[in-house]
């Protein structure tokens, strides 16, 4: 004979039509002995058509169509994206051997363009440097532009934070004064801080990204307030900027910004110093 | 449950095609969302866990074997993700405001139409009490209820998905149903009141 416990322990199998007829059958007659084993698997048994009148929401169409989207933007994914396809390909037994002709053959190019600029000599080398700096000058140019909208983009969202922490719940007295402005501003950095993001991100500039990030985020707390000033969340949003110190941190970004623009303003001086040197030593040798 | 080309499909991801792993996205974001919201109760860490969860496929991609079903293999991955979950900063920041309005988060329908008529604000009055209920729950109790009940797992699938023994399976169930039962006790005698009357 079974204890009640035991018998407790298959009401689960029996609720779930997963037990066995014998064994069923020593449970129905159990139950009509033990009075308390009955009481309580009526009980049980009762809840179960209340549980299953349990609904989940509809995320709506928008979400599933965004899901892809937004599953891309993840740092993480593209981080795997990038690590998973290098190993896959020295991993395939087609590539291997490939590879090895490959390289060979690179060593081959590699030799022959140092044979061709050793014969050809340094007219070819001399035109080759402003070109070099051309490069340099054109990547250099791109990251200053990002950076340049990284820094309107930070100074924009430091006005809306520090509006946000001046707000005296305590002192004002104008309830029905709304975030319409802010939470205007706030929609607009947030839908702009994505193609920010990937900017930096392309341009390696990865803290800046993680802080464009962390505002994106609050962006978008603020853009979906829907409440007045004497309103709890607001306290909260207050205390998310202060746990995350937001604004000491683009306080410290928009110095290692302004470091950047004398550091870069020196450099730009010597680059064109010393492009116009070696234009003034060309034209000295020509004549 | 496995499609036909699902085996196909994790073949091709493994080759590190993207637009494969789109596909198996698509398939499954559905049931993989539902899950993670079961189990999580708000939309927003359903959408971050379900994503997660995503991630992880991709990148353990190469550690998957055929002989499970990619649909048990996922949940498998959701579950371990949501026991493990450390709750973010960020989730704690956003669930005060998920309960403000906002076109970023989904209403339940009947909220949306709470207090046109009486009926319609019971049906919302049960289905928060219903969700406050599971959320008592604790994880593994939750995770266990949730894949019998809501996704109609068998006690062998759940117990191979949770990797415990199916007396585990069972006894936390039991204590689920019961806790549940007790939690939602006052509902019933009031919804048996109201139909006496």
């Amino acid at each position: 004979m079974k204890s009640c416990k035991e018998y407790q322990n298959i009401f689960i199998e029996d609720f779930y039509d997963e037990l066995e007829p014998y064994r069923r059958d020593l449970l129905r007659a159990h139950l009509r002995q033990c009075e308390k084993c009955s009481r309580l698997y009526k009980e049980m048994l009762s809840a179960l058509p209340l549980l299953a009148k349990r609904q989940r929401p509809e995320p709506g169409a928008a979400f599933w169509q965004s899901y892809w989207q937004k599953l891309l933007q993840r740092p993480e994914l593209n981080q795997t994206q990038k690590h998973l396809k290098k190993p896959r390909l020295s991993q395939s037994p087609f590539f291997r051997p490939r590879r090895r002709y490959l390289s060979t053959a690179l060593a081959i190019a590699a030799f022959a363009l140092l044979a061709v600029v050793w014969f050809t000599g340094i007219p070819w080398q001399k035109q080759d440097i402003p070109s070099l700096i051309n490069n340099q000058l054109t990547q250099t140019i791109s990251h200053i532009n990002v950076r340049k909208e990284a820094a309107l983009y930070l100074e924009r969202s430091k006005l809306i934070l520090l509006g946000l922490k001046n707000i005296d719940i305590g002192i004002n007295d104008s309830p029905s004064i709304d975030f319409a402005h802010q939470r205007k501003v706030s929609k607009e950095l947030a839908t702009e801080a994505v193609v920010l993001k990937q900017q930096l991100e392309k341009s390696e500039q990865q803290r800046l990204a993680e802080l464009i990030s962390e505002l994106e985020l609050v962006m978008m707390q603020i853009a979906n307030h829907d409440a007045v000033y004497d309103d709890p969340a607001i306290e909260v949003l207050k205390s998310g900027v202060d746990n995350r110190a937001l604004l000491m941190k683009i306080n410290l970004e928009e110095m290692i910004m302004d470091r950047e623009k004398q550091c870069l303003k020196i450099q730009r001086k010597k680059v064109v110093t010393s492009v116009s040197k070696s234009a003034g030593g060309e034209n000295e040798t020509q004549l | 449950m496995q499609k036909p080309d699902d085996a196909v499909l994790i073949d091709q991801i493994q080759q590190g095609d993207i637009r494969a792993f789109r596909k198996l996205v698509e398939r499954y974001k559905k049931r993989i969302y539902y899950l993670a919201y079961d189990l999580s109760g708000n939309h927003h860490d359903a959408e971050d866990l379900s994503q997660e969860v995503f991630i992880k496929v991709y990148q353990s991609i190469h550690r998957y074997r055929p002989e499970s079903s990619p649909y048990s293999w996922l949940y498998r991955i959701t579950v371990n993700t949501f026991i493990d979950q450390k709750r973010k900063k960020i989730l704690n920041i956003i669930k005060p405001l998920s309960t403000y309005k906002a076109d970023s988060i989904p209403e339940p329908a009947e909220r949306s139409a709470a207090g046109d008529s009486e009926k319609k604000a019971d049906s919302y009055f049960l289905q928060s009490h219903l969700q406050n209920a599971l959320k008592k729950l604790s994880k593994r109790e939750r995770t266990v209820f949730v894949l019998k009940h809501y996704h109609g797992l068998s006690i062998a699938e759940i117990a191979a998905t949770v990797d415990v023994a199916e007396g585990t399976v069972k006894s936390l169930l039991f204590r689920a149903i019961r806790k549940m039962q007790q939690a939602l006790q006052f509902l019933r005698t009031e919804m048996e009141t109201r139909e006496a009357i």
